[in-house]
């Protein structure tokens, strides 16, 4: 405090002019919030900048997007999903103007292996890895199956051994919640206790033995795959799958293979997706412009740019360029 | 990278610098103007001949260039002074080796070289690569390749046939057990004598380009093993291998620089459109540095989706239609025509039917006329060589190295 009295006349006025200026226009003086949910949060891209980037927990963060004034600064989100019709009515935000979901891309698990090709179910993953399965009396039991070939005569007469994403990580989500619980709900619909979370608890809960190992920093999935023999299989990301140009034959789940254009598409099923949110009104239209712009980005989102290297699975050049285009011009019609 | 190819590198490096430069402005390639001077003839200057006495010597420094067998390369290898493209990881040469062709079919392009490579997982031959083309350039191109002439979509492309150059893709089986060129024969007894394992039956993109001087002619196998169900990975290879074949151009000129592309079953995961996702980045670099506007960048992005190569076969399609449409139009119009003038229906139909058999007549004459002259046109002294080709059951040649 006493530091600050003695402080000159001029750098007084230095210390004022911001003041002054958040007090008379409060949106101009404000940094654009950019609001994502946690397990997004290594979408960051380095070279947007001027930017209050904060994580939010996945449930919290249709609250914390919408919980402001219509006339507050610009405030935009990264979610894999959108508002649901409830919380769009409550949205005060999107009170002062229009709310834009726009789709950027997805995130993807890509089944990865070292050795020849074999198809993947649901099914199968989860009579794999989860720690209790249906035995032969239909009661869950402690999960025995050591070999391939023992949940299908068509797979590899070999070893489990499956890498998976690790645990916090939307790609472990991915596995959780689209491969082994649905692949548990149609095997083990009739042995599931009835509350939701005790459900979801039984059919995610992986082995803990040496069938299933996690990734990790300390080693490649390559040399993890080449270390563990030819059926050996990694779900990766899209982050790993650029990161390792080793890896190569990638599984089809339920006949279709993740290739490009069946992920961007949305015809492969391993995928969540990845929406901006926005709110466009006259006030905030050139500060959600001026972050949404190098956002959307051929060098962010494309298959040459930034993101796609920390996870984002890109869309198809002709929705890239039709997003760019649409969002154009939203945000002239907005600031007009 | 081994020593070879780092000679590789740099000679790829060096050529499009000679080829760059003012001083090499008289081999014909530069345009003038290219660097914003008047390009004129005039003699070397003192400069000029220091720096290609540079460039000579250094590549007089450069080691041998061409492969050896049991060496392992990456990116390209080099046959008969052309670089040969290879899809990413690394690669062992297995064969190496000539074909004597029947003398009916010999031109004068010396021999054919053949280079059999090998790629491999453990113990498993997961690719291979089978590379064939001349070693004395013509001058005067090839006839194209026949396997191309009956190709469905589904299963190959004709990407461009011109008076003197022509590419095309074929997408094949081969079965690895049946005979081939001299450097199959090696190459199988590389396999053998390392116990490796290889498939029965591989799939395989082949490819054809000839240019005016050279001919290459080939053929990448992989184990479908390692692929999608049948249809799917030979719609997988088939769209690999429209990408990759501009790269055999590339290096018939010596011109392949950079990393090399992956594999097709890598590639189809990262991207279906690598071409246009490079042009949009380059669009909006411009747009960033200031060089086109934003509305000219999107108009490009949007233009640039449409902009792809097509087959270069006649192709079921708005010509034939337009062909309809005039056969059906003109004769209408002319009886029109007739009539208002003639006031006689019997009238016009008769002037309406000599003037439909006269240009009928003019026409076939005129096409006569013009397929005689395109076919004694793109007659071509030296025949598409008959190579004997990895799984060629019937034909085995022998070795001419």
């Amino acid at each position: 405090m006493t530091s600050r009295l003695r402080l000159s006349r001029g750098s007084l006025r230095l210390w004022l002019l911001p003041v002054l200026l958040a007090v008379l226009c409060p949106a101009a003086a404000a940094q654009p919030l950019l609001l994502v949910q946690s397990e997004l949060a290594d979408l960051r891209p380095a070279e947007v900048t001027g930017l209050d980037w904060n994580a939010k927990p996945r449930g919290e963060l249709p609250n914390r997007f919408c919980a402001t004034r219509p006339d507050a600064s610009a405030r935009l989100a990264l979610a894999s999903q959108t508002l649901t019709r409830r919380q769009r009515d409550a949205c005060a935000a999107a009170k002062g103007g229009r709310l834009i979901e726009s789709l950027i891309g997805r995130r993807a698990v890509i089944a990865m292996t070292g050795g020849a090709s074999f198809g993947l179910t649901p099914d199968i993953l989860y009579r794999a890895l989860v720690r209790d399965v249906p035995g032969p009396d239909g009661a869950l039991a402690a999960n025995r199956t050591m070999r391939w070939r023992d949940l299908d005569p068509a797979l590899p007469d070999a070893p489990i051994r499956v890498l998976l994403p690790p645990v916090d990580t939307i790609e472990n989500r991915i596995v959780a919640e689209i491969l082994l619980y649905e692949g548990c709900a149609a095997r083990a619909a009739t042995v599931l206790p009835a509350d939701s979370i005790k459900r979801m608890a039984v059919c995610t809960t992986v082995r803990a033995d040496s069938t299933v190992a996690r990734a990790s920093d300390k080693f490649t999935v390559s040399a993890w795959l080449r270390s563990q023999g030819g059926a050996a299989i990694a779900l990766v990301g899209v982050a790993v799958l650029l990161a390792e140009p080793e890896l190569e034959t990638a599984l089809p789940l339920e006949g279709v293979t993740p290739s490009f254009a069946n992920i961007a598409d949305g015809r492969y099923r391993a995928t969540l997706p990845v929406y901006l949110l926005s709110v466009l009104s006259p006030a905030t239209a050139r500060a959600v412009a001026s972050v949404a712009g190098p956002l959307l980005a051929e060098s962010t989102i494309g298959p040459l740019g930034k993101l796609p290297r920390q996870g984002l699975a890109p869309l198809a050049a002709a929705d890239r360029v039709k997003l760019r285009l649409n969002l154009g011009r939203e945000f002239e019609n907005a600031a007009d | 990278m081994p020593p070879t190819d780092r000679g590789f590198s740099v000679m790829a490096g060096l050529v499009p610098a000679i080829r760059a430069s003012t001083c090499a402005a008289a081999d014909g390639r530069d345009k003038p103007g290219h660097d914003e001077q008047r390009t004129v003839p005039r003699s070397p200057s003192a400069v000029c001949m220091i720096a290609a006495l540079f460039v000579l010597l250094a590549v007089g420094m450069l080691p041998a260039q061409a492969m050896e067998p049991g060496e392992t390369v990456q990116a390209s290898v080099r046959l008969a002074d052309k670089q040969l493209p290879l899809p990413r990881g690394e690669w062992f040469v297995a064969g190496l080796g000539g074909q004597a062709l029947p003398h009916d079919a010999v031109g004068p392009f010396g021999v054919i070289r053949t280079a059999v490579l090998l790629q491999r997982t453990g113990d498993r031959v997961t690719a291979i690569a089978e590379f064939n083309t001349n070693d004395i350039a013509v001058s005067d191109g090839w006839e194209p390749r026949g396997t191309c002439e009956s190709v469905t979509p589904e299963l190959g492309l004709v990407r461009y046939r011109s008076r003197l150059d022509f590419s095309c893709i074929v997408i094949t089986a081969t079965q690895t057990a049946a005979n081939g060129p001299p450097a199959w024969q090696q190459a199988r007894s590389f396999i053998a004598a390392h116990h490796l394992r290889i498939a029965e039956t591989m799939l395989t993109a082949a490819f054809m380009v000839s240019d005016r001087q050279d001919v290459v002619d080939a053929r990448l196998h992989f184990d479908p093993a390692l692929f999608p169900e049948h249809d799917e990975a030979q719609r997988i290879l088939l769209a690999w291998a429209a990408r990759f074949a501009p790269e055999f151009e590339k290096g018939m000129a010596n011109q392949l620089s950079g990393p090399p592309l992956d594999g097709p079953l890598r590639a189809a995961l990262l991207s279906d459109t690598p071409a246009l996702d490079r042009r949009l980045l380059a669009l909006e670099t411009l747009q960033r540095n200031g060089i086109i506007t934003a509305a000219d960048a999107l108009s490009q992005q949007q233009a640039a989706q449409t902009e792809r190569p097509r087959s270069a076969e006649d192709e079921f399609g708005s010509a034939t239609m337009d062909g309809w449409f005039y056969r059906v139009s003109t004769p209408l119009i002319n009886f029109v025509t007739a009539y208002g003038i003639t006031q006689s229906g019997p009238l016009a139909i008769a002037i309406t039917l000599t003037e439909q058999v006269a240009h009928s007549l003019i026409q076939a004459a005129n096409q006569a006329s013009w397929d005689r002259a395109t076919s004694q046109a793109t007659q071509h002294n030296v025949p598409w060589p008959a190579l004997a080709h990895i799984g060629d059951v019937d034909r085995l040649t022998g070795a001419s190295s």
